[in-house]
């Protein structure tokens, strides 16, 4: 019944974007860290998570991406958003991701951060 | 229904002289504890909080938070058994909507500083916390007031919304 996730890689230098379509819930587990396993396997070191195909995130799904940060940091990448609505960014703001993890209007203000 | 039920009763009896039932106002749905079905009660409630004249944002926020407290009750609750049900009854009321979530689960809530309020994202970040447990984080910071109950018939999420806030 759950709108599955798909999450597909896309090099944007010096980011690794990985596009994320559908609900992120505790169902797309599997296509987040693969994803993101693939990202790393390709030396990613900037990743950019694209939100603006989800229509749907829950507590759940989003504790996969802390997941994720966690091991990010641990191998010192950086993890980057943007496709986010504005109630989304609330929630991750107040979540206190955004912290850790900024977010961008877009992807070229994105990569402008980070090529600086 | 239990606590539901009589408070329905109560209200009724309060609201008779006014010549308007608040019963009349109820809004009723059942689902079964499959996740994804919170979806269904996000729409319902997105539905009547817009038609009582809540803004986009405002409804946003209603949408999470009904979805956390009934993915809770799906999940925790009713250990997502698809044939036990999760009520929730939406009571628009003026210039407030109250939205309770009831599962059908013996087992009370857990004592807050077992629900995972308590841990911060750094705990987790370091691997000191579990990555989740942000749901009734998320529904405490969204509505105005939220009140967890449990008795004999289920656990009870009440939670209310005003419009001038």
């Amino acid at each position: 019944m759950a709108n599955e996730l798909q999450a597909t890689l896309r090099p944007l230098p010096p980011l690794t974007v990985i596009d994320l379509t559908g609900e992120v819930t505790t169902f797309a587990d599997e296509a987040i860290t693969s994803a993101y396993r693939q990202a790393c396997d390709q030396g990613a070191e900037n990743i950019l998570f694209n939100f603006s195909a989800v229509d749907y995130m829950n507590s759940a799904g989003i504790s996969i991406i802390i997941g994720v940060l966690t091991e990010a940091r641990k191998a010192d990448q950086r993890l980057l958003l943007t496709g986010l609505t504005a109630h989304y960014r609330k929630i991750f703001q107040m979540m206190g991701l955004t912290q850790y993890a900024p977010v961008f209007d877009s992807e070229d203000a994105a990569r402008q951060a980070i090529a600086g | 229904m239990g606590r539901l039920a009589s408070g329905a009763a109560q209200s009724m009896a309060a609201d008779e002289s006014s010549g308007q039932s608040r019963c009349g106002n109820t809004i009723e749905l059942r689902i079964p504890s499959r996740l994804g079905w919170e979806r269904t009660a996000m729409d319902v409630a997105a539905g009547v909080a817009t038609r009582m004249g809540f803004p986009p944002e405002r409804v946003d926020d209603i949408k999470t938070a009904v979805a956390e407290a009934t993915i809770n009750a799906i999940e925790h609750g009713n250990a997502l058994d698809a044939s036990q049900k999760v009520l929730i009854v939406l009571l628009p009321e003026g210039e407030s909507l109250e939205i309770n979530v009831q599962d059908q689960s013996p087992t009370p809530f857990p004592p807050d500083d077992e629900s995972g309020t308590e841990q911060t994202l750094d705990d987790r970040l370091a691997g000191l916390a579990s990555t989740r447990g942000w749901g009734t984080f998320l529904i405490k910071s969204l509505v105005d007031e939220v009140e967890f109950s449990s008795t004999s018939e289920g656990n009870l999420v009440r939670m209310v919304i005003h419009l001038d806030r």
